[in-house]
This record gives structure tokens, sequence and C-alpha cells, in this order.
């Protein structure tokens, strides 16, 4: 009996208007996310690739001049803060590292993080403050407008398909005057009420497998099997809890309006409200140290150090002797060594302000966390952030490890600096390249 | 009006709002004095610092430079706008034009995307959609029950019917929804005010209040409109439902790819590398800053007839490193020009858009009043650039000037720091803000044009059978 309803039920569907225009306007939404992904991860790869050039050409560049220097034995008579022979101009100008995320193949999925944070960081002796400055050249209404991505049809669109396919199935043949007829044979409400859901829910996923694999794949950018199986995982699940929650709000007795309302109301309180009131209620009780406060107080740190200066520097070679120059002679008219021991004062001084920041994101992403289950919406967004890696652990990764490896680059030029050094050619190519470390598995 | 409060949804709606609005409120206005007090005791606290400088040459003081912070606006309590994702400070340093950082989207964990509940938006989407859910069967009802041939046989004319219909749908939401919140409102904006902040907010508070109720009165009119010319209910419903999500939010994402798409902006690598590169070899082909130098060398003993930098009346530092200030502004003004037209243009398609979806009409314009949107931060950082010059020019011209015959060993003072005043952001007026919005106001004016002409065609049309 269930296979009859369900095929007669698809007959009526396919007669109908609904189901071509229901599964129409998917295609068109599934179709418009894969080319949107396509653009924007063209965008970040190019960016990641003329990264990629400019580190090369100016290792290149830099590396040419030095040996030619090296070779005439002339001094450099460029910019001073550009010179390539001293460890603190090839630091701040002359040897930039990059560190950079790559975009991995299932980001089409979800643009997640991807265009707030930054995707790349130049390395230089500044203030590892300083770092946090960089981030992506974005047009903030388009940033306001958000992204219409994959992850946005699955976790908003496709709700409302699953709203338009099921909210009135058993209402709507109490209101034609077929139920009654239905009831008379030998299925039960809920045998016919299951027929015509399943029957929607698995030409809707279905289609939205299908046409997902297929945008991806003509525009380029086609899926893993994994993660597509993955995203089918979420979007099966996802799609189940509407399903379930119209059929429990349609019930022969109510009225097809009153249906779409409550649904549409669950939908509006589900994927808006509910997350934007989290969002509010984190930020009364967990509220986020300002930045600006860091400004005063890291240009406080500043002023001090200048003043202090020599006291400053002569205290880094007491507790750092390893890199005392071999003349023994401190230099404190060298603006690298002032500068850089400057710096670590002003980093020590901001240090408590950053940990609270740093502190204060986690207890309000911990917060997030447990009331994510709130609603139904935000837990599949954020799965699919994780499956695109382009999720908030991915770059938070991406920052830690950002920050271990520009500690490094700093501490190839301090030896030098403090040392009192000239850089070589083969020097350049000692400087260290660190890349990041995929920890997270998506 | 009395039939609709006996619409159970309504009673259910009804809390449901206030409680949302009050908490959205709530939060507006301790987020507003939360920002505020932060930024105006930066803003004090940086001053001082530059104030309190040791004797130093005006150029390190032109280094060390100063902070300008973006001032929220006392009606951001009710519209936050964009102001989550536009930065808030920007340090006017000697050389650089600084962007302005500090976006405080970057720091608000992984629901960011999500936004903050916030007044706006309750009036924005939240209060169209009880309009749709209370307006769609006002009229169909009566076509499904049969009352409508009862109605029409009385004196009372299709358009009157409609009007009424209109008027009831429309003063229901007015009286219970929105002008109540609209006097809380005011009140916590009155009573969040400082001096006389609340009168020059006055304008736009006003220009808001009218729009919100005539955006109110846009969805009461569509609502009955549909009802009657569909005349099946559920049609109405997801007709209405359909253009509410697709004006809200489809449109808004869609119209940002294309935008993108058609006026591309510079990845960060790419404009920073293109700056640096121009800023290095010269804008119009002046060569290395090395080249340059001795151009305005060359140029110097020319001008004031001397053989030698040391007989120049002026010192050679500051003369050189103006000079070296103005070749960036070149560069700058190019490229930031460049950006920021872009940015216009992406926001001049995305307004074009706006036409069909009055959601977005009313944003803009509430942004608009609000001074929230990417206008006013736009105009915030031509102010702040503007600054940074003027303070590079008083420096170099101190130097010039005082620096004779020490160049780089003069030392400046605090006669010198007091010369430069703290930074004011000048907000734009009232009537600046409508010139910018003159788009918006027209397309909302064709919307009306629209549903006056729909008025009269249905009113004809209108008829039981």
């Amino acid at each position: 009996m269930f296979f009859t309803i369900l095929y007669y039920d698809w007959q009526i569907l396919k007669a109908g208007r609904l189901l071509p225009i229901g599964l129409g306007l998917l295609g068109i939404f599934v179709l418009l996310a894969c080319w949107t992904g396509q653009k924007r991860l063209d965008f970040q790869e190019q960016a990641l690739r003329e990264v990629a050039n400019a580190e090369a050409q100016l290792h290149r560049e830099s590396r040419a001049t030095v040996a030619t220097l090296q070779k005439s034995g002339a001094t450099f008579t460029g910019n001073s803060h550009r010179n390539p022979l001293e460890p603190g101009g090839a630091a701040n100008a002359t040897g930039n590292r990059y560190f950079t995320l790559p975009v991995l193949p299932s980001a089409i999925i979800a643009a997640g993080q991807s265009d707030l944070q930054a995707n790349y960081y130049k390395f230089s002796l500044n203030k590892k403050q300083a770092l946090y400055h960089s981030e992506e050249i974005e047009n903030a209404s388009i940033l306001y407008n958000g992204q219409f991505d994959l992850a946005f049809v699955i976790v908003l669109l496709l709700p409302l398909l699953a709203i338009a396919l099921r909210y009135n199935l058993l209402v709507q043949e109490r209101e034609r005057g077929t139920l009654s007829f239905l009831q008379s044979s030998l299925a039960s409400t809920f045998q016919i009420a299951l027929a015509k859901s399943v029957l929607r829910y698995a030409l809707l996923l279905g289609s939205f497998g299908l046409l997902s694999a297929l945008g991806t794949w003509i525009f380029g950018r086609a899926l893993p099997l994994e993660s597509w199986l993955k995203m089918m995982g979420i979007v099966a699940i996802y799609l189940g809890f509407w399903f379930v929650l119209a059929s429990l709000i349609d019930k022969p007795q109510s009225r097809s309006g009153r249906n779409a309302a409550i649904l549409v109301s669950a939908w509006l309180g589900f994927s808006i409200l509910v997350p934007a009131m989290l969002n509010l209620l984190v930020n009364v009780w967990y509220p986020v140290p300002s930045r600006i406060k860091w400004i005063a107080e890291a240009r406080e740190a500043a002023a001090e150090a200048r003043k202090n200066s020599e006291q400053i520097l002569g205290q880094f070679y007491e507790d750092h002797p390893e890199l005392m120059p071999k003349s023994q002679q401190i230099d404190y008219k060298n603006f690298a060594a002032v500068s850089f021991s400057s710096n670590q004062n002003i980093e020590k001084a901001v240090a408590p302000l950053e940990k609270a920041l740093e502190g204060r994101i986690a207890e309000r992403n911990a917060f997030l966390e447990r009331f994510r289950w709130f609603s139904p919406a935000p837990m599949v967004q954020l799965a699919l952030e994780d499956l695109a890696g382009t999720g908030h652990e991915r770059y938070q990764a991406f920052q830690t490890q950002m920050k271990e490896a520009h500690e490094i680059y700093r501490a190839y030029f301090a030896e030098k600096i403090f040392k009192l050094e000239k850089m070589t050619a083969e020097d350049y190519d000692r400087i260290p390249i660190t890349r990041f470390i995929e920890r997270v598995n998506p | 009006m009395k039939g609709l409060r006996q619409n159970g949804l309504f009673h259910i709606l009804l809390p449901i709002y206030w409680i949302l609005f009050g908490i959205a409120l709530l939060h507006g206005s301790l987020e507003y004095r939360h920002l505020n007090t932060i930024q105006s005791e930066a803003q004090a606290k940086t001053y001082q610092q530059w104030l309190a400088q040791d004797p130093k040459s005006p150029h390190s003081a032109a280094h060390y430079g100063l902070y300008a912070y973006k001032p929220r606006t006392l009606l951001s309590i009710i519209d936050p706008g964009m102001e989550d994702y536009l930065g808030s400070a920007v340090w006017m340093e000697a050389h650089n034009q600084n962007e302005v950082k500090l976006r405080a989207v970057q720091d608000a964990g992984i629901f960011a995307r999500y936004g903050k509940l916030n007044v706006a938006y309750l009036w924005q989407y939240l209060l169209p959609l009880i309009i749709i859910l209370l307006a769609f069967n006002s009229v169909s009802a009566e076509y499904e029950s049969g009352t409508l041939r009862m109605v029409l046989s009385t004196q009372l004319s299709a358009r009157q019917f409609l009007l009424g219909k209109i008027a009831g749908q429309y003063l229901s939401v007015m009286l219970w929804f929105f002008l109540p919140a609209l006097l809380v409102g005011g009140v916590v904006i009155i009573q969040q005010a400082k001096g006389q902040e609340w009168w020059a907010a006055l304008p736009g508070f006003m220009s808001m209040a009218l729009f919100y109720g005539l955006y109110l009165g846009l969805f009461s009119t569509l609502g009955v409109l549909l009802s009657a010319y569909l005349r099946h209910s559920n049609a109405v419903l997801l007709s209405l439902l359909g253009f509410w999500a697709l004006g809200g939010m489809l449109l808004p994402r869609v119209g940002s790819a294309v935008a993108k798409q058609m006026h591309p902006s510079p990845s960060a690598i790419h404009f920073t590398e293109k700056v640096l590169n121009d800023r290095e070899k010269g804008p119009d082909g002046q060569g290395s800053y090395e080249k340059f130098q001795e151009q305005v060398k060359a140029k110097a003993l020319v001008q004031y007839g001397v053989d030698s930098i040391e007989a120049l009346p002026v010192s050679f530092a500051g003369l050189a490193l103006q000079a070296g200030e103005e070749r960036d502004w070149k560069v700058y003004d190019q490229y930031y020009g460049q950006l920021f037209r872009t940015f216009q243009k992406q926001d001049a398609f995305l307004a074009r858009l706006n036409l069909f979806s009055p959601m977005l009409l009313l944003r803009s314009i509430s942004q608009g009043f609000a001074g929230t949107d990417l206008n006013k931060h736009l105009d915030f950082t031509h102010q702040a650039e503007q600054k940074r010059r003027e303070i590079q020019s008083l420096m170099n011209e101190d130097q010039m000037k005082n620096g004779v015959g020490k160049e780089r060993g003069y030392l400046a003072d605090a006669k010198l720091w007091q010369q430069v005043n703290q930074f004011q952001y000048q907000a734009p007026n009232w009537y600046q803000q409508v010139k910018q919005q003159a788009w918006n106001l027209f397309a909302l004016g064709i919307w009306f044009v629209f549903l006056a002409w729909g008025l009269n065609s249905t009113a004809k049309k209108l008829n039981p059978a």
C-alpha cells in the first residue's frame, strides 16, 4: 500500500506545478552558489599565487643585489630602511616571508571565516600585534550581505523548499475532500503522510545531491567524493528535521495557512532569530575587550621604551649573552636592535590584554558551542564550514601556527641584528620558510 | 482592526515581538554606551600621549602619529547597520595612508555571520513578516467564505473596502507594534544622549520614523492587494513569503556576488604591492626615492639661488620630507581613489537592486539616516586622511623653518605638539544624508506609485464571483 500511495503521489506531483517550480528554483540556487563559490575560490587562489610570486621575486632580487654588493665590496646607497645587507632591512623589507592558509578542495561548500579573517600574513620585525591588522580588502556592504554559497542554500533555502513541499500534505487532502477517500483504503493516515513525505524528501535530497555534484563539476570545483558524501549526510539529517517538524504541524484538522505560518515562523526563529539572540546574549555576558584599548596601552609602552631604550637594550643583552657581538661592544645607535628590544617590551605590556581577549573569545565560543543545540541551523552551518576548511577551528590553528612561525622568523634575524652581522646571499636562502600544517581533519 | 485583534496569531506575535524588541533595544543602548566610552577614552588618551611627547625631531613625532577613532552615532542604538563590518580606528602616521582597522566582526566568534539582534532588524524583517501573516487572508478569506458578496452588496465601494482593509492592517501594526516601540526607542535615545546630541540626531530619527512608517504601510497595502488579487489564501501566503525571502535574504547575496564580478576589487596583496611599487618608483616616472631626493635638491638650489644645501634658508630635511609626502599622496590618491570608486560602483549596483526589494530599500535608508553605512565610513576615512596630511605638513614645515643648520638634529617640543588639534569627525548633516539617499527615496516613491496603480486596478476587478 505504501508504494501504491507513493506511485500515485508521484503521478500527481509530476502533473502539478509545485515540483517543477521547486526543483527549478533549487537548480538555480545550487548553480548560483557553485558559480559564486568558483569566483570566491579563484580570487583566494589568485591572491595566494600573488603572495608566492611576490615572496619568490623579492627573494630573487634581494639575493642578487646582495651577491653583487658582496662581490664588488660596494656599500648599499638606497633607502637605509631597505638595505638588504642589514638584517633589519632584510627582515622588514627585502627578505619578507609570508605565512599562508591553503584553500581546500571542499572550500566551495562554505565561505565561513574566509572573507572575515586573513588568509595570509606578511612577516616583518614588527610587533606581533601588528599582524592582527592583516585582512583581505573587501567592501563592507558585500561582507555585510554575506556569501551566496552552498551552505546558505542548505541552511536557509532548502528548509523553505521542504516547507513548501510538505506544509499541507494532509490538510490539503482534507480541504480538497479527498482525505476520507484515501482513508477508506487500507492505508492509515500515518502511512499516507509517511509515503508522501518520503517521496518529497527523497526528491529534494536526491535533486540537491545531483545538482551539487553537477554544479561543482561544471564550475571546475568538483567536490572530492568523501566531502560530498559528508555534506550529503549533513543535508540528509537537516532536511529530515524539517520534514519531521512539518509532519508534526500538518494535522488533518489544521488549516494550510496556519501550517505555513507556523513553519515559516519556526524557520525564522531557528535560522535567524535564535542565532542572532545567542550572539546578542554572548555579547552581554562575555563582551569582547576592545582592541582599541591595546592601541593606547601599546603607545604608552612605546613612549616608555623610547625614554629607556638604552637601558632596555642593555637588559636584552644581559638576558641573551649568546647574542653579544664579537666585539663585545653594544651599539646603542643600532636602530634595528633598539627597535627590536623595545618592541619586545611593548609586546610584554600588551600581553595581558591580548591574553584577556583570547580568553574571552574562547569563552564566547564555548558558550555558543554549548547553546548551538538550541537551533539546528547554526549546527549545520558550523559543520559545513568545518567540512569546507573555512571554520573557526582551522582559522584558529592557522593563527596559532602563524604566531609560532613569526617567532621563528624574527629569531633568525634577531640573532644577526644583535650580533651586528651583515646579511650574505646565502643568508637569504636560510630565511625560515614555514608552511601551515593541517591539524584538523575536515 | 477589531477583526485582527481577534486573530489568535496576533496574540502570539505581539508578546514575542515585544520581548525581542526589549532585548534588542537594551543591548543596542548598552553597546552604544560601552563602545563610545572606549572610543572617547582612547581618543583622549592617545591625544594626551601625543602632547606628552619628549622633545624630538618633528619627523619622529610624525611617525609616532595619532589615532582617529570613528564615533558611534546615537541612532546606532536603533540601527547599528554595517558598523561591525567596518573598522573603527586608523593610525595617522608619516608616509603611510593606513586603512581603517579593527572590525568587530573578526572577534565575534563562531556565530559572527548571524549578526546581533537589533531594533532595525526587527522593523525591517520581522514586522513585514508579521504583516504578511496577519494580512494574507484579509480579502481571500472573504472570497473563500463567500462574505465578500455580502460586503460589496452594501453601499461600500470596492476601493473603500480595500482601503478599509489596508487601514485596518496598517493601524493595527502601527498602534500595537511600531509607534509604542518608536516612543520607547526615542526615550532610550534621549536618555543616552549627551548635551545637544539629541537635537543633532532628531532630524535623522524623525526621518527614520517617517520612512519606517511608510514602509509598513507599503507591506500592509501589498498584503491586502495580493490577497484580493490572488483570492486563494494559500497562494497569497506563499507568494508573500516568497517575496519576503527573496527580497530580504536572497537578493542581497546574489547582488553582492554579481556586483563583485562586475566591479572586482583587488586583493590586499595586489593592492599593497602596487602601492609599495609606485611609492618606490614614483608616480610620474620620477624614479627611486634617491633620484627623487636629488631632483628636490636641485630644484631647491635653483629656487633659493644657492649652491649648497647648507646655504639654504630652510632645512633641507623638512623640504625633502614634505616633497616625499606629496609624492606619496599622489600614489595614495590614485590607488585608494580607485579602490573607493570600485566600492561605490558596487554599492551603486546594489542600490539599483533595492528597487526590487522594499526591505533592502529601507535597510539602506535606515542605515543612511543612522549614520552606520558605507558612505559615512568613507567620509570618515577621507577626513582622517586629510587630518594626517595636515599633521605631516605642519611637522615638515616646522622642520623647514626651525631646523636650519641642525637638520635631523633639530628637536621640537610641546609647543609644536599643541598646534595639532584633536581629530573630531564631522558627520554629514541631514541634508547631505537625504542627498545620499536620493535614489532609494525615489525607488520607494516608485513602489507607492505601483501600489496606487495596483489598488486602482484591483478595485476595478474586485467582484465576489
